[in-house]
């Protein structure tokens, strides 16, 4: 048998009641607050753990709110580049159709009308502005209008390389921008013009030149011109008793029979002579390859279409220069549109990418929401039994209290 | 003395009072602390009839008294531990308080600022979350600092009660000595209060009692540890004392130890930094110390880690304006981090070390302490690293692994002979860092030479939430010790609370082993009411029959008038 102290049995009674209302405490701020833990006192790993994956959460919301970004902006890109496809297919028809026609100057001078419009327009578009006026397509410099007339009448880039970037995940960088690059350094169609041999005179008339087929001309074009060519190469055309001698700028000299109206049809090229007596000479320059933005190739088209079909004027524009002028702006508009393309094709190559990225950051958020919830919320059903249970033991316990302490010896004896 | 029944009558009637008295004395001091219930008996006369002496005994079990002792000295420790830590527990984990949410709050609006970079309101968005990240800091560190100065103001407030009640031990010691033979309730009083005193004590510091061998109510004091706190001399009335003092630890300055000073003496006896052994509420105090520290070390540590991380990624880009970037935080003294006095805590002789935080090895950044060690000319010798438990670090260490470059210029780098001179790297940068700008064009999203528009260089900032690029929690030895800043955090946390969980169950523990020995020695030497009333009933009888003895004698002596 034990012989208990009276202070014992107040001391372990109340000391029950203490360790309950404690217990009380901790189930209710668990009922109240739906945590587990308050603190990683409670609970070390699981704190940590809740604090890395509170961090994760919000990182992935932000990747969502990120992509969503991505997505508005490549949105607006794809609009302002397909809508600039779409004007230079009608430029390529307007083009198209006067190439080979007998226009008058009157249904000329309307075409270039036209082309006026398709290119005003499509520098509106590619100085395409987003909501806070920021220019898209000029790069890193976004403050700055993307194409403008200079003091000469040509349209410059006033942009550069750069792109913006936005983070779609913890690895995935996406572009969501490219620079007026894609504009403005696209090739030009490869050039070729009359100029004097040396101090010769030129023959009178003068000779034109054209593109018989540009594709052969563009491709032997290319082997004078190894990369970082700047200079000029030249082909000389000299008049012999029968025909021409054509020398390459390699030296290497073909004779060409002219076609009977003085043509001749040499690598592409469509050189039309006049009358000259055998010896005399001239050259066909060719510029070294250049790019250029379709605006200014516009321009130049616009001014040829707008040249008088009537040799006595001033503006007289012969039809050899005419349908050059229109063959190199087909050539040009072309290789816009290609560029076009190829960024299209990247935007929706991004896009793609951004569905896959928004789609697995949903899962892999959800994920970690369930995750933190297993580890840090605690279970109402538990909780609400945890706190029932703790109440009647409580109330057992100063029960006890009363039972334990309420009798005493003293009461019994008079 | 006579054999008479009136003598007889009249022992039995004085020896059934001091019952009575013992039994009522008991009574009385139901509630009184410390209290040992005392228990009177009686002895048959060996000179004549009636009642003998009456002896008063104090029914003290010393065992399970001293196990009572010990057992308050454990729960003392760890309580005192734990409420220490619960509370820095708190502020790291409040999301309010706490570096967390504003930290991944930070990075939030940085992606922000980085989809539009050109737009000034995200960026001034940007720099207000990090200006409000800023601010956790110091209001984090200053907390935690708070509770340091409380810890301190607690153990100097324990040790100037444990040095009274050691001298009153020792006095108390000295009057039971020279009360004379006499055991009775007075005598007993003395001891119930010189125990009451231990009991004290106990809760104070880890101690051992040690009976006196002539007379076992004189007690010596030990610490657990075998440090003799008080000290019964050969006469037995002149017991001598120690006073203790909490000193600076002798590696880190910045935690205390515990040292004896014998009265009249000038040598001082430190108890080393095992804080366990000096027990109760003292060794409590001095060792959550060391734990805050740990935690204030690595907030520091990753202020100073992510000041130099934003401000070399920042200086890497472009700003707004189209300005190379440049620092966005300010640490303390200036660029780029010099450690000067205020840096530099010294101990054992004065010295003076200056460093600065290497930008380039800002990896290798961690939150040990170091310690130089000069020689008896004052020459600064050797480097160590000072390890968890307050030791040195085997052997010397190189402070360019620690990411810090050392001023060795005479006039930077000095100490007194045979000092050592501690070095905390991270100090309390974390209350000290500033921003240098709160200009949202300061910002230097933009590449290196690139436009307003770009953003490459946000991109990078914004992959340092991810980067492993601290060392967590250790002296940095390769690439596989960095974690990301959020992940450091989690570490300062959950180390922390890691101790304020098992130190919560230490307790716990600890506080039901000492119930369970108070109610086991309670059983022995507690008063129970119950008992002590049927004493009272029963003494009282006595106490009646005893008188009944003294009126018989009266009776046979009238009946012996009456037949005369």
């Amino acid at each position: 048998m034990t012989r208990i102290a009276t202070t014992t049995s107040y001391h372990k009674s109340t000391r029950y009641i203490q360790d309950l209302n404690s217990r009380m405490d901790r189930v209710s701020d668990s009922y109240n607050t739906g945590l587990k833990f308050r603190s990683a006192g409670d609970a070390p790993a699981d704190f940590a753990a809740t604090m890395r994956l509170e961090k994760e959460i919000s990182m992935y919301e932000q990747y969502t709110v990120n992509s969503g970004y991505a997505v508005d902006s490549l949105n607006l890109e794809e609009t302002s580049l397909s809508a600039a496809h779409d004007r230079l297919d009608r430029a390529q028809v307007l083009i198209s159709s006067a190439i080979n026609a007998s226009y008058s100057d009157t249904e000329f001078a309307a075409v270039a009308e036209e082309l006026e419009e398709i290119r005003d327009y499509l520098q509106g578009l590619m100085n395409t502005r987003t909501a806070e006026g920021e220019y898209i397509f000029s790069g890193s410099l976004g403050r700055n209008e993307a194409f403008s007339l200079d003091g000469s009448g040509r349209y410059v880039y006033n942009g550069d390389q750069g792109q913006r970037m936005i983070n779609a995940s913890s690895s995935v960088s996406i572009a969501v921008s490219d620079p007026g690059t894609i504009f403005e350094d696209v090739p030009t169609a490869r050039n070729a013009y009359i100029t004097q041999n040396g101090t010769n005179p030129l023959p009178s008339p003068e000779p034109h030149v054209s593109y018989d087929n540009y594709d052969v001309f563009s491709a032997w074009y290319e082997q004078f011109f190894p990369a970082g060519s700047t200079a000029d190469q030249f082909i000389s055309v000299q008049r012999t008793a029968t025909g021409f001698t054509v020398t390459d700028p390699s030296g290497a000299a073909t004779q060409v029979t002219p076609s009977d109206d003085g043509t001749l049809v040499y690598h592409g090229l469509k050189i039309v002579t006049s009358e000259m007596t055998a010896g005399a000479s001239f050259l066909v320059g060719m510029e070294s390859p250049a790019n250029d933005n379709v605006l200014n190739a516009l321009t130049d088209v616009i001014s040829v279409l707008r040249g008088s079909t009537n040799p006595a004027d001033a503006n007289y524009v012969s039809p050899v220069d005419r349908e050059y002028a229109l063959a190199k702006a087909e050539i040009n508009i072309t290789n816009t549109q290609s560029s076009i393309n190829t960024t299209l094709g990247a935007i929706g190559g991004r896009q793609n990418i951004l569905d896959t990225v928004i789609d697995s950051n949903q899962a892999i958020g959800d994920v970690k929401k369930d995750a933190k919830s297993t580890i840090s919320e605690a279970d109402l059903y538990e909780t609400t039994s945890d706190l029932a249970k703790v109440q009647s033991i409580l109330q057992m316990s100063m029960k006890s209290f009363n039972y334990v302490t309420g009798t005493s010896l003293f009461d019994y004896i008079s | 003395m006579g054999t008479d029944l009136l003598s007889i009558g009249k022992s039995a009637v004085a020896a059934q009072q001091l019952l009575l008295r013992t039994t009522s004395n008991n009574i009385a001091n139901v509630a009184t602390d410390n209290y040992v219930r005392q228990r009177s008996v009686t002895t048959d006369s060996d000179v004549c009839l009636g009642v003998g002496a009456v002896i008063t005994q104090r029914l003290n079990d010393v065992y399970k008294q001293q196990e009572v002792w010990r057992d308050t000295a454990g729960a003392a420790y760890h309580e005192a531990v734990y409420q220490q830590i619960h509370t820095v527990d708190q502020y790291l984990s409040d999301s309010s308080i706490g570096l967390s949410e504003s930290m991944t709050q930070m990075f939030t609006s940085l992606e922000s600022a980085i989809n539009n970079p050109i737009s000034e309101s995200e960026r001034a968005e940007f720099m207000s979350d990090l200006q409000a990240f800023t601010d956790r800091f110091h209001t984090l560190y200053d907390d935690i600092e708070n509770v340091v100065k409380d810890n301190e103001m607690k153990i100097d407030e324990a040790v100037t009660q444990a040095n009274d009640l050691i001298k009153s031990i020792a006095q108390f010691n000295n009057s039971i000595a020279t009360a004379g033979k006499v055991r009775d309730s007075f005598y007993y009083n003395l001891v119930d209060q010189r125990d009451a005193a231990v009991a004290q004590l106990a809760e104070l510091l880890d101690i051992r009692t040690v009976p006196n061998k002539d007379n076992a109510d004189v007690i010596g004091i030990n610490l657990a540890s075998g440090q003799t706190l008080v000290m019964v001399d050969s006469d037995l009335n002149k017991s001598v004392w120690g006073h203790l003092e909490a000193v600076p630890g002798y590696n880190d300055t910045s935690a205390r130890e515990l040292a004896v000073r014998f009265e009249g003496s000038t040598y001082l006896t430190k108890l080393g930094a095992d804080f366990e052994n000096v027990g109760g509420r003292i060794g409590g105090l001095l060792s959550c110390r060391r734990e805050i520290n740990s935690s204030l070390a690595g907030i520091s540590q990753l202020a100073v880690s992510l000041a130099v991380n934003f401000n070399l990624q920042n200086s890497a880009g472009t700003d707004l304006i189209g300005n190379a970037g440049q620092d966005l935080f300010t640490l303390p003294n200036s660029a780029p981090v010099v450690n000067d006095d205020e840096w530099c805590e010294t101990c054992y002789g004065s010295g003076h070390i200056r460093y600065v935080v290497d930008p380039s090895a800002i990896e290798k950044f961690s939150d040990c302490s170091l310690c130089f060690k000069a020689d008896n000319t004052g020459a600064i010798t050797a480097c160590y690293q000072i390890m968890d438990d307050g030791s040195l670090s085997e052997n010397p260490v190189n402070p360019a692994d620690y990411g810090i470059i050392v001023d060795t210029r005479a006039a930077w780098y000095y100490a007194e002979p045979n000092a050592t001179v501690t070095i905390k790297p991270a100090a309390d940068v974390a209350r000290k860092l500033t921003l240098r700008t709160t200009d949202p064009r300061d910002l230097a999203l933009s590449g290196s030479g690139m436009g307003p528009s770009d953003n490459s260089n946000g991109i990078l900032m914004s992959r340092l939430q991810n980067t492993p690029a601290v060392a967590n929690g250790r002296a940095y030895t390769g690439s596989g010790d960095l974690v990301s800043f959020t992940e450091r955090y989690a570490t300062i946390t959950s180390s922390l609370g890691s101790v304020a969980s098992s130190e919560n169950i230490a307790y716990m523990a600890a506080d039901a082993k000492l119930e369970q020995s108070r109610a086991s020695y309670d059983s022995a030497s507690g008063v129970s009411l119950d008992e002590e009333a049927a004493h009272l009933v029963q003494y009282q009888q006595y106490y009646s029959a005893a008188a009944k003895i003294i009126s018989a004698a009266q009776n046979t002596f009238q009946s012996l008038i009456n037949v005369v």
